[in-house]
């Protein structure tokens, strides 16, 4: 069964995947902060990741710590099968609900 | 470039335990050097306290939902605050069931804390209130120190040095020198006296002045050669002339010279330090020329404004180092010798410590008095409510039983002791109000700034805070203590508890034993300071002051053309004086013992010997040098010690070269030998016939009666050499006239001595008319003042103390009844019950005497600098002081004790 996804979560899914094999949180921050133009709480966000995980949409992996963060390790997150369904179904849903407004909406706008 | 290190922290507490927090703690960091390196380390800082605040408001939305909420703390706050009202009403109706302990109470509290808080008034107006200057702590006052005269010797600042030190300092934003001067006036009315200062022109921006009328003294007048111009103060303008606003610009004769007055003072101003009263009636120039010639005058007092971030420290530094650059500028004033000999080196005071430096310890003993009894009646009360409480102990369990917490208890207490206090500060003001007035008229007029003194917001302050405080201590044992023990809640019947009882009457003692230390304290000091008032009454003044009159005589300088024109004025008036009926002795001289400073003028010897042994003992040939007609010696009573006294001969044939000594002036510059015959010369006059020594006579105290012996030389009117009366010599003008009559009220005779005077020159003032005795009480006004004040807070010390051990001794022997009763059932006599009963008592006086005895030693060190003639640590007055207090802690007990004994075993055991 695929899960629905919130707008928040859908970025996050997103820009894991665009950030890859960097997608570490501050890669993540400066993805969404880059492609979307969305400043991120922090709090927010680590919240979101852990319901994310929850639901088990992402997985992360713990990766040894590099200088500049004191030695504190990090973790890489990774978007699961699941979280990748869930993406799929999102944006078929919203396909079909964009079908046919292109008019309305580019006139509107 | 590590984060925030408190944000680090905060951050470590907010996230999550384990892997998760610490990858977060990670990122953080990460993130941080990031930001460092795009926006800078402030706003990146700002940014992970940002990001912090954000986790934290994250993870803790889950902490809440598993921790309980505590709805019930504030409302439990809330119903303690709104219980209040309720418990003062019934505080006030409880209060006033027992108007005996509520009115002992009140009053002794009243009493407390209206008398710290009229000293405390006096202590905040005269030492902690700022001078009334703007900016007034930047003020300072310039001195010079000369160890090579007196260890402790300062003088006062020269005209070289102003005009040095205005142009090089940079310390200073503005100084300026000033000086007082006597100054004759003619007026319509005769010749009137006043007081006035000669100043630099810079005193005015210094000290803030304005003018109410025309205009202050400017630069211009205050340039040499400019016209004379004066400026009236605001209350001379008032008294003298009627506030007429015309006399601006009109001219006033002052010692013979026309001055123009140019303006007219806003009231108030005065000059740093002046004593009030004599704040100065007119101003004038100083009219310093920089390029004239400069002596070594050390005679004007300096203020100065320090520039801003200057500390009086570094000021001083600086004229240290200006100071050695003198002798190139002005050698005639200064040399290094001169330094060297003298240890001479300018000292920056702040002004306020210069003005009420030696009172304010004076004031700090008596409010460390009055502050002790205002603990002593603290204390008082707090035994007085232990009794009460002990008795309303079945009330407290009840209440407890229903419900009521320790908090709600404490309330309860709290609202009774907060009334009594309260109540007593009210009273306390209306004690303060009495008590200020008096305390000022009481205090020496010396005093500085008294006329600064009355209540203000800070006097109410002070008692509203005092109050407060009195009444937490006062509720204190209670509230602590009937919290645990209410724990075991004492049911009606069993409040004889023995274990809480002896805690209690353990309670009871240590406050009577800090009451007797306390009040011991006090007595010692107050014994101390009226030990020192015997010692200073011993003194031999020196002089006989019996029927003395004295009264200042001031000469017109311009009206005498030398110093045998102004002998024969004397003369005259000297011989009119003698002729008043009563009058037994006349003499005039320019410096009266206790009041004068007896100045150091350097005196030259004609035997060389005399400088050597001056210098290896340190000392320099300075005395002081005293012009005097015949006559003064007798009518002071000074004794003549060897050879004679002046005659009118010594002036009319003024090549005798007459001269007198002290007998300390004697043993200073001629031990073991006979002074007469010695040949000494007075100030400035290094060549020419010596005078010679006719006579000794005994030795005044110079400037208070426990002021150092004065060095004294007393030198004819005229002159001994025609050089010396034509050019440079002195021309005494400025005399004191002593009068010894018959009379019990010499001061009846200032009126004919005034007439006396005139007659001979009506343009002469006579003026600061004084008997000798007022000048001497007026010099121990200041002792006198502390030790009244010491003594009635001592006594009032005594009292509380007194009745508080009374009040706990009654107490006691009511709760013994039963047991008294049965002593004297089984056959006890009654005079060994009263023993009983007073040897309790006494052992708890013995010990808060011993504890009293320790505090005392340590207290009175304190007042050492005040005391005179007796150790601040004299065995005989604490040993005094304790046996004082045994004594009447002794009687206190005897009252209850006689009860005791008069305890009917019958009445006792049936009572029960």
């Amino acid at each position: 069964m695929t899960q629905h996804l919130g707008e928040f979560e859908q970025m996050i899914l997103l820009a894991i995947l665009q950030a890859d094999a960097d997608a570490f949180a501050v890669a993540i921050i400066r993805e969404l902060d880059q492609r979307a133009g969305r400043r991120v709480d922090r709090g927010a966000l680590y919240k979101t990741l852990d319901r994310l995980e929850e639901k088990g949409l992402v997985t992360w992996s713990v990766e040894e710590p590099t200088p500049e963060r004191g030695g504190h390790r990090r973790r890489r997150f990774e978007v699961t099968k699941s979280g990748m369904d869930a993406l799929r179904a999102s944006r078929k849903a919203l396909f079909h609900l964009w079908d046919g407004l292109e008019a309305v909406l580019d006139g509107a706008s | 470039m590590n984060p925030p290190r408190i944000a680090e922290r905060v951050l470590r507490r907010l996230v999550p335990a384990g892997i998760i927090g610490e990858t977060i703690v990670g990122d953080a960091r990460e993130e941080y050097a990031h930001n460092v390196a795009r926006v800078g380390r402030l706003r990146a800082r700002l940014l992970y306290w940002t990001n912090v605040v954000n986790v934290g408001k994250a993870y803790r939305g889950t902490a809440a939902t598993i921790q309980p909420s505590h709805p019930a703390e504030p409302s439990a706050l809330r119903s303690w605050l709104t219980g209040w009202p309720g418990d003062l009403r019934v505080a006030v109706r409880g209060l006033l069931r027992q108007p005996g302990f509520t009115a002992i109470s009140v009053a002794t509290l009243a009493l407390g804390l209206g008398g710290s808080a009229a000293v405390f008034t006096l202590l905040d107006r005269v030492v902690l209130d700022p001078l009334p200057y703007p900016e007034s702590h930047r003020l300072v006052k310039l001195t010079n120190r000369v160890p090579g005269v007196a260890a402790d010797a300062e003088w006062n600042m020269s005209t070289a040095q102003y005009v040095y030190f205005s142009e090089q300092t940079r310390s200073f934003d503005n100084i300026a020198l000033y000086r007082g001067f006597g100054a004759t006036i003619q007026t319509p009315e005769g010749p009137q006296r006043a007081r006035g200062w000669r100043v630099t022109a810079s005193i005015f921006p210094l000290l803030g002045a304005r003018a109410q009328l025309g205009r202050l003294i400017t630069r211009q007048d205050d340039s040499p050669g400019a016209a004379a111009v004066a400026l009236l103060s605001h209350g001379f303008w008032r008294s003298r002339f009627g506030s007429d606003p015309d006399v601006v610009g009109s001219t006033l004769s002052i010692n013979g010279n026309p001055y123009q007055v140019v303006g007219v003072l806003e009231s108030g101003v005065t000059a740093p330090g002046a004593a009030p009263g004599i704040s100065g009636d007119l101003w004038a120039p100083l009219q310093i020329d920089p390029q004239g010639s400069f002596g070594n005058n050390h005679v004007f007092p300096m203020v100065a404004r320090l520039a801003a971030e200057v500390t009086p420290i570094t000021a001083e530094a600086e004229l240290e180092r200006l100071t050695q650059l003198l002798p190139d500028r002005f050698p005639n004033a200064y040399s290094q010798g001169f330094f060297e000999r003298y240890g001479f080196r300018s000292k920056v005071t702040p002004l306020k410590q210069a003005i009420v430096g030696d009172v304010s310890q004076n004031l700090w003993i008596l409010f460390a008095g009055v502050a002790l009894v205002l603990l002593i009646a603290a204390a008082n009360v707090a035994n007085l409510y232990l009794v009460r409480m002990e008795d309303r102990r079945h009330e407290l369990s009840v209440r407890q039983a229903l419900g009521a917490t320790k908090w709600t208890l404490a309330r309860h207490v709290l609202a009774e002791s907060w009334i009594l206090s309260s109540v007593g500060g009210l009273l306390a003001l209306l004690v303060g109000f009495w008590a200020l007035p008096a305390l000022a008229a009481l205090a020496p007029g010396t005093l500085p700034r008294i006329d600064n003194v009355s209540f203000t917001e800070w006097t109410v302050t002070f008692i509203v805070v005092a109050s407060l405080l009195v009444g937490i201590a006062i509720a204190l044992h209670p509230i602590v203590h009937f919290g645990h023990s209410l724990a075991t809640a004492d049911m009606p019947g069993t409040e004889r508890s023995s274990t809480h009882g002896r805690e209690r009457q353990r309670m009871r003692a240590g406050l009577i034993m800090v009451q007797v230390a306390l009040a011991l304290t006090l007595v010692a000091a107050a014994g101390l300071l009226v030990e020192s008032m015997r010692e200073l009454n011993r003194v031999d003044p020196g002089v006989e002051p019996e029927g003395v009159i004295t009264a200042g005589i001031f000469l017109t300088p311009t009206r005498y053309a030398n110093d045998v024109e102004v002998w024969t004025a004397y003369r005259q008036m000297l011989e009119r004086v003698r002729a008043i009926p009563g009058v037994q002795h006349a003499g005039m001289t320019a410096e009266l013992p206790v009041l004068a400073r007896f100045a150091c003028t350097v005196q030259g010897f004609e035997d060389t010997e005399v400088y050597q042994r001056v210098d290896e003992a340190g000392l320099t040939t300075c005395a002081g040098q005293e012009p005097t007609t015949p006559g003064y010696f007798e009518a002071m009573g000074i004794p003549l010690l060897e050879g004679r006294t002046f005659t009118d001969g010594d002036n009319d044939d003024p090549s005798r070269g007459a001269v007198i000594v002290s007998q300390a002036f004697a043993h200073r510059f001629w031990p073991g030998e006979d002074p007469l015959g010695k040949g000494v010369r007075p100030s400035g006059r290094t060549e020419g016939a010596p005078y010679r020594v006719i006579g000794v006579v005994g030795d005044v105290p110079a400037r208070a009666l426990d002021g150092e012996t004065a060095i004294a030389i007393y030198y004819p009117i005229v002159h001994n050499t025609d050089e010396a009366r034509n050019w440079g010599g002195w021309m005494p003008t400025n005399m004191s006239l002593v009068v010894k009559s018959s009379l019990a009220d010499p001061l009846l005779l200032a009126g004919e001595v005034r007439r006396a005077v005139q007659s001979v020159d009506p343009t002469v003032p006579v003026a600061h008319v004084a008997s000798m005795e007022q000048i001497i009480r007026a010099s121990t006004a200041r002792l006198r003042f502390t030790s009244l004040l010491l003594g009635i807070a001592a006594a009032a010390a005594l009292v509380l103390a007194t009745v508080g051990l009374y009040g706990v001794v009654s107490y006691l022997v009511t709760r013994r009844t039963r047991e008294i009763g049965i002593r004297i059932a089984i056959g006890a006599p009654p005079s060994a019950v009263r023993r009983e009963v007073v040897r309790r008592s006494l052992v708890l006086v013995a010990g808060g005497a011993v504890i009293g005895l320790l505090l005392g030693l340590g207290a009175t060190r304190a007042m050492q600098g005040i005391l005179y003639g007796v150790e601040a640590t004299d065995p005989i007055t604490f040993v005094r002081a304790a046996l004082m207090l045994v004594l009447v802690a002794a009687l206190a007990s005897w009252l209850p004790a006689r009860r005791a004994a008069r305890v009917d075993p019958v009445e006792a055991l049936r009572a029960e």
